[in-house]
C-alpha cells in the first residue's frame, strides 16, 4: 500500500490559500497520484483511455475554483474524498460508465484513509437506502454474515434477504451513475 | 498534460478567503434585522407585540411562540445550510427535528381545534390577510436568498445542490416569516399551515429547483 501523508497536505492547503504558491504546486503534484489510483480502483473493470487523466484535471480544477470551501480547521482528507467522489458522480453519469462499488473499508484504506473515513465513505452510499434495507446490507457485505445468519439475525427469509440485498446494491448503482460493476456477489 | 495544468493553476493562484461560517451567521441575522424592521415600520406590529413593546403582557403566548417559532426554525435551516456547504458536509438529523417538530406542533393544533370546533370556523380563520402575507414571505424570501447567493452560496460546493438550495429556500421563508408574524394576527393553526406553512414551502420548492439549476460545480 502506498503511504500518504495527509498531514503535509493540509499545511500546504493552508499555506495555498494564503497564495503561497509553492505549497500550492507540492499540495498539486502529491494530490496527482493520490486521485489517480482513487478513480482506476472505482473505474475498475470500466477504464478506458483517459478516464483516469480526465477526472484527475477535473478535480484539481476543483480543488482550485473551491480551496476556499476547505476549512483550515478540519482534516483535509475528509474534504479531497469528497471533491473525488463528487467528481467522479459526475462524471460517470456525464459518460455513463461503470462504478466499482464496493462496500468494503479496504478500498477507503487502500487510499490512505483512516479507518473512520474509509467507513464513512460506506455510510455515505448506505445512508441513501432505506433504513432497514442499508441495515441488511451491512450485516451482509460488511460483517460478513452469511445470508441465513442475516436471515436469522433480522427475522426474515433467506430469499427475502436476497432481493433485499441485490435492490439495495442495484439501486446504489443507479444513485452513483453506474450501470454494472458491483459487489453483488 | 497535467504537468501543463498545474504550472497554470500555481501561476494563477491568488490568496483564497475561507468560507467563514460566520459570515453567514451575521449575514443572517443582519437580514433578519432590516426584515424586522421593514415590517414594523410599514406593516406596524400587531396590537400585543405593540404592548410587549411597551413593557405589557397580552396574555395571549401566540404574540411570542409564532415568530419565535418560525426564528428557530430559519436558524436551524441556516445552520444546515453551513453543514451542507462544503463537499464534506452532510445534513444532520438533527437539523430536521426542528422542521418535524414544528410541523407536529401545528398538526396537533390543527387536530384539537378540529375535535373542539369541527372545522367549521376554518375558512373565516383564512379570510384575513392570506395574499399579504404569500407575497411578503415570497418577496422578502427571495431577497434574502439572493443576498445568501450573493455572500455564501456562489461560493459553496455541495455534493447535493438540490438539498443546500432547499435548506436555504427555507432559511430565507422562516426568517422572513418570523418578521411577519410580527405583524400578522392570524394564530389558528389551519391559517399557520395552510398560509404560513404554504408560503415557506411554495418558497422551498422553488429554492430547490434553483439549487439544482445554479449550485452545480
Amino acid at each position: 500500500m502506498v503511504t500518504y501523508n495527509p498531514d503535509d497536505w493540509q499545511t500546504w492547503m493552508r499555506a495555498a490559500q494564503g497564495g503561497d504558491a509553492g505549497a500550492y504546486r507540492r499540495l498539486l503534484a502529491a494530490l496527482q497520484p493520490w486521485l489517480s489510483a482513487y478513480f482506476r480502483r472505482r473505474l475498475k473493470g470500466d477504464m478506458r483511455g483517459g478516464d483516469s487523466d480526465d477526472l484527475v484535471q477535473m478535480t484539481l480544477l476543483s480543488v482550485h475554483e473551491k480551496r476556499h470551501t476547505y476549512d483550515a480547521d478540519a482534516p483535509f482528507l475528509p474534504w479531497i474524498a469528497a471533491v473525488a467522489r463528487h467528481k467522479l458522480i459526475d462524471y460517470v453519469r456525464k459518460h455513463g460508465r461503470h462504478v466499482h462499488v464496493e462496500l468494503n473499508e479496504a478500498l477507503g484504506l487502500d487510499d490512505g484513509m483512516q479507518p473512520d473515513l474509509a467507513a464513512r465513505d460506506v455510510r455515505v452510499l448506505l445512508s441513501q437506502l432505506p433504513k432497514e434495507q442499508a441495515r441488511i446490507i451491512a450485516l451482509q457485505k460488511i460483517d460478513g454474515l452469511s445470508v441465513e445468519e442475516v436471515a436469522a439475525q433480522t427475522g426474515r427469509s433467506a430469499s427475502s434477504v436476497k432481493v433485499i440485498v441485490h435492490r439495495g446494491l442495484k439501486r446504489l448503482r443507479a444513485l452513483v451513475g453506474a450501470v454494472g460493476e458491483a459487489a453483488d456477489d | 498534460m497535467t504537468d501543463d495544468l498545474l504550472d497554470k493553476l500555481t501561476k494563477t493562484l491568488r490568496p483564497a478567503a475561507p468560507m467563514r461560517n460566520s459570515r453567514l451567521w451575521l449575514g443572517a441575522l443582519a437580514g433578519l434585522a432590516v426584515a424586522v424592521a421593514y415590517i414594523l415600520i410599514f406593516y406596524h406590529p400587531r396590537n400585543d407585540v405593540r404592548m410587549l413593546m411597551h413593557g405589557q403582557w397580552s396574555g395571549n403566548p401566540m404574540a411570542v411562540i409564532k415568530p419565535l417559532m418560525f426564528l428557530i426554525l430559519g436558524l436551524s435551516a441556516v445552520r444546515a445550510v453551513i453543514d451542507l456547504s462544503r463537499p464534506e458536509g452532510r445534513l444532520r438529523a438533527s437539523r430536521l427535528i426542528v422542521l418535524i417538530g414544528v410541523a407536529a406542533a401545528v398538526l396537533i393544533g390543527l387536530g384539537v381545534e378540529w375535535l373542539r370546533f369541527g372545522g367549521r370556523d376554518f375558512a373565516a380563520w383564512l379570510s384575513g390577510g392570506v395574499v399579504v402575507c404569500y407575497t411578503t414571505i415570497l418577496c422578502g424570501g427571495m431577497a434574502g436568498l439572493l443576498v445568501m447567493w450573493r455572500f455564501w452560496l456562489r461560493r459553496a460546493a455541495p455534493t447535493q445542490p438540490r438539498l443546500l438550495g432547499a435548506m436555504s429556500g427555507l432559511a430565507a421563508a422562516s426568517l422572513m416569516a418570523a418578521a411577519y408574524a410580527l405583524h400578522c394576527d392570524g394564530d389558528a393553526p389551519v391559517y399557520l399551515l395552510v398560509v404560513y406553512g404554504g408560503a415557506v414551502a411554495i418558497f422551498t420548492g422553488i429554492a430547490t429547483w434553483l439549487g439544482g439549476r445554479f449550485l452545480r460545480w
